[in-house]
C-alpha cells in the first residue's frame, strides 16, 4: 500500500513512516499543504493521511482542493480536535483519526481504506 | 412626581457613572441599559404608593429589569461594589434632581420608599450578577482546560508512538530522541500553565538581584537563536552587555524569552531586531519582528491567556507565553505592550524599572478592564 502523510511536525512524520514501513508499506511525507495535489498525481497513494492543522495551507483547504480536483483517493483526516471529525467528513474525508493515537490505531484506520482503493484499481491487485 | 424629570435624572446618573468609569471607552447603550425603564417602574410604584410585595406582575417586570442590569454589568467588567454604587448614585441623583430642578423636598416616607425600591433592585441585580459571573467563570475555565488538553494531544501522540517503537526496536536512537522531545514539550506545557496560574493568583516568587543586560539577554535569547537559525532568520540584538540593573532574574528571563520566542515563531523571513533603551530609571526592551501585519485590535488580545489569534493558525503553542510575559512584567512594576507596523511587522516592548525594589501581586485577570482602574 502506498501512503502519503501530510503533517507540519517532522517527528510525527518520522514516526508514521517507521510504523507504516515496518508493515511493508511505501510512504511519502510532506510538511507542506502546497505540495499535496502534485504529490497525489506523482506518487499515486492508495490513501492520504492529512493533518487538520498545517501552517501554509490548512488541512480542510487541502481536502477541499483535492476533491475539487477530482481526486478519489481515500483521505483520513487527523486532528487533536474532535470537532474536526464531522467537519472533515462533510468535506469529503473517508475517516477521522483523533490524536493521540497509537500505531495500531493508525494501521487499523489506514489499512482497510488503502487496501480497498488498491483492489478497486485495475491491474493493481 | 418624578415623571417630569426622568430624562434629567437619567442624564445626570449617566454622567456620574461615566465619570466613575474613568477614561475607558464604554458602550453607552450598554452602560445606560434599562435605567429609563427602571425609572418608569419607580414612578409607577411611587404613584401607587404600593408595597413591594403587593405589586404582582409589576414587581416581576422591574425585578427582571434589575436582573438584566446585573448581567450587563458582568459583561462590562464591573465588580459588585460598582454595581451597588450605581444604584446608590441613582438614589442620590433622583432625590437631588427633585430638590434642585423641581423644588420638591421629598418627605421622609417617600425617601424611605425610594430606598426600599432601590434596595430591592440591588438585591435582584447582585443575585443575577453573581449567577452570571459564576457561569462565565465556569465557561472560561472549561475553555482553558479544553485548550490545554488539545495542546497536550500532539506531544502525547508522538510520545505514545515513540514508546511503542522502542518496545519493538530497543535501541532505536531516533525514537528515543523523539520521546525525549515529546516529554520536554509536555513538561513545558505544564510548566507554563503552572507559572501562569501562580502569577494570576499573585503567588509571585520575586527576589530582585543585581545583574547585567549581557547575562539576561544571553540566556533569554538562546532558544530564539536556535529557532531563528533553523528557519534561516537573522536575530540581531543591540545592547550594552555591561549595563547593570536589579530585577528578578527568573521573571525577567521569562518575559524576554517569551517575547523573543514569539517574535521568531511568527516571523517567516527576514530579521528579528532587538534594541534596548538603557535609561537611568527604566529599561525598555524593543523587539521588532517581521510577522505579517496584525491589527492593533488583534495585538491587544495577544496578552490574554489562552488567546489564539488568526496569526496562530497552524502554529504550536499554549497561548500563554505573552500572558506570562505581561504578568511577570506587572509583578515587577513594569509592562509589556505591542503595536502593529502594518506589513512591516509588529513592535513589542517591555518596560521595567531599572531597580525593582519590591514585587507587586499580579492583578486578577481583566482588572484593567474594570471601571475606575487605570
Amino acid at each position: 500500500m502506498r501512503v502519503l502523510v501530510v503533517n507540519d511536525e517532522p517527528d510525527l512524520l518520522e514516526l508514521c513512516k517507521f510504523v507504516l514501513e515496518d508493515e511493508g508499506h511505501t510512504v511519502e511525507v510532506t510538511t507542506s499543504g502546497h505540495d499535496v495535489i502534485a504529490l497525489v498525481h506523482r506518487f499515486k497513494p492508495d490513501v492520504v493521511l492529512l493533518d487538520w492543522v498545517i501552517p501554509d495551507v490548512p488541512g480542510d483547504v487541502v481536502l477541499r482542493r483535492l476533491r475539487a480536483n477530482g481526486a478519489v483517493v481515500p483521505i483520513v483526516m487527523m486532528s487533536a480536535s474532535h470537532r474536526a471529525d464531522e467537519a472533515s467528513r462533510r468535506l469529503g474525508a473517508d475517516a477521522f483519526l483523533p490524536k493521540p493515537f497509537t500505531d495500531e490505531e493508525l494501521l487499523n484506520t489506514l489499512t482497510p481504506l488503502g487496501r480497498a482503493a488498491r483492489e478497486a484499481r485495475p491491474g493493481e491487485r | 412626581m418624578i415623571r417630569g424629570f426622568m430624562h434629567e435624572i437619567e442624564q445626570r446618573w449617566l454622567d456620574q457613572v461615566k465619570a466613575d468609569v474613568g477614561g475607558r471607552e464604554v458602550d453607552l447603550t450598554a452602560l445606560r441599559d434599562g435605567i429609563a425603564d427602571y425609572l418608569v417602574h419607580l414612578a409607577d410604584y411611587l404613584e401607587r404608593g404600593g408595597e413591594l410585595e403587593d405589586d404582582g406582575d409589576e414587581h416581576e417586570a422591574w425585578t427582571k429589569t434589575a436582573r438584566e442590569h446585573g448581567i450587563t454589568r458582568v459583561r462590562l467588567g464591573f465588580d459588585i461594589a460598582q454595581l451597588i454604587h450605581e444604584f446608590d448614585v441613582l438614589r442620590r441623583v433622583l432625590i437631588d434632581t427633585m430638590r434642585s430642578k423641581g423644588g420638591i423636598e421629598l418627605e421622609l416616607e417617600q425617601v424611605a420608599r425610594i430606598s426600599d425600591f432601590i434596595g430591592d433592585a440591588i438585591a435582584q441585580a447582585v443575585r443575577a450578577y453573581v449567577a452570571s459571573r459564576d457561569y462565565e467563570s465556569r465557561r472560561v475555565e472549561a475553555e482553558h482546560i479544553g485548550f490545554v488538553t488539545h495542546e497536550l494531544r500532539n506531544p502525547l501522540t508522538n510520545a505514545t508512538m515513540a514508546a511503542r517503537r522502542l518496545r519493538k526496536h530497543p535501541g532505536d536512537v531516533r525514537a528515543l530522541e523523539i520521546l525525549d522531545r515529546s516529554h520536554a514539550r509536555l513538561r513545558e506545557l505544564m510548566d507554563r500553565v503552572l507559572i501562569h496560574e501562580s502569577l494570576r493568583a499573585g503567588h509571585v516568587e520575586c527576589q530582585p538581584e543585581e545583574t547585567t543586560l549581557g547575562q539576561l539577554l544571553e540566556q533569554a535569547s538562546a532558544a530564539a537563536h536556535e529557532v531563528a537559525k533553523q528557519k534561516g532568520l537573522t536575530l540581531e540584538l543591540r545592547y550594552h552587555p555591561d549595563y547593570k540593573l536589579m530585577v528578578d532574574i527568573n521573571l525577567t528571563n521569562s518575559i524576554l524569552q517569551n517575547i523573543l520566542d514569539n517574535a521568531v515563531k511568527y516571523t517567516d523571513t527576514g530579521t528579528v531586531f532587538v534594541s534596548v533603551d538603557e535609561g537611568e530609571e527604566n529599561v525598555v526592551f524593543h523587539v521588532y519582528d517581521n510577522c505579517p501585519g496584525v491589527t492593533d485590535e488583534e495585538l491587544s488580545a495577544v496578552f490574554v491567556a489562552f488567546h489564539r489569534g488568526p496569526q496562530q493558525h497552524g502554529k504550536e503553542g499554549t497561548g500563554l507565553g505573552l500572558a506570562i510575559a505581561s504578568s511577570a512584567a506587572q509583578a515587577q512594576g513594569g509592562s509589556v505592550a505591542a503595536k502593529s507596523m502594518g506589513k512591516r511587522g509588529c513592535h513589542f516592548w517591555v518596560t521595567l524599572p531599572r531597580r525593582v525594589e519590591r514585587c507587586v501581586a499580579s492583578p486578577p485577570e481583566n482588572e484593567d478592564a474594570r471601571p475606575g482602574s487605570q
